[in-house]
């Protein structure tokens, strides 16, 4: 989590919450048109990181 | 060469396109492989991020007791410590009835020693006299009888 920025940590968690992305764009201050592009990039980060750490369930 | 890009489909996954685009979403998805397996993907690793964000609630095993709960036999100097207790308690309260019953003596048929009438007879009332004129005539009575405490 600490790898990545302020903001896709607040989207992610928020997404995990089940907002809506016009909330999750509210609450960020992401552009709601931008909210999908961003979380898709986040989550691709996110799978990243995990692979590198190795994580038991990949 | 990508039918359609991945936040479109991220976007589609998580139910936030319009009706008209979903619908053509559908029909694509139908029909194109590809798409459908990044599909699959994206809802794969959502899934796995949301499920190390959220906390796992844990339910605790369902303990069965099934040797019965064995009492322990009391120790000597417990039954005799409950024992002289309850001596305690009985005399004390011997004590207590019969302090009550000695300072209340002799109660027959209602009555007792001590004075219970005031009686004032009045044979003229004048409240305009002083006091000493008052013809007023007050009787203790010791042991009234039953007319006169009726």
């Amino acid at each position: 989590m600490n790898q990545l920025q302020p903001t896709e940590r607040a989207l992610l968690l928020l997404y995990c919450e089940d907002f809506s992305y016009k909330e999750i764009a509210e609450s960020t201050g992401i552009r709601f048109t931008s909210v999908g592009k961003t979380l898709a990039r986040t989550l691709a980060k996110m799978e990243k990181i995990l692979k590198q750490q190795d994580y038991e369930m990949y | 060469m990508k039918c359609i890009e991945n936040h479109i489909l991220q976007s589609y996954m998580d139910g936030e396109l319009s009706n008209s685009r979903k619908a053509n979403m559908d029909k694509h998805l139908a029909t194109c492989t590809s798409c459908a397996r990044r599909l699959e993907l994206l809802r794969k690793r959502s899934k796995l991020v949301k499920g190390l964000f959220r906390m796992e609630q844990v339910v605790p095993p369902v303990f069965e007791v099934n040797q019965p709960i064995e009492k322990h036999p009391m120790a000597t100097f417990q039954i005799k410590h409950i024992l002289l207790s309850r001596w305690m308690y009985a005399l004390t309260a011997a004590c207590i009835l019969g302090a009550v019953f000695l300072y209340k003596p002799s109660v027959c048929n209602g009555m007792s020693s001590q004075p219970l009438l005031i009686r004032q007879e009045l044979d003229e009332v004048d409240a305009n006299r002083p006091y000493e004129e008052q013809q007023t005539v007050i009787k203790l009575v010791t042991h009234p009888t039953k007319n006169e405490t009726n």
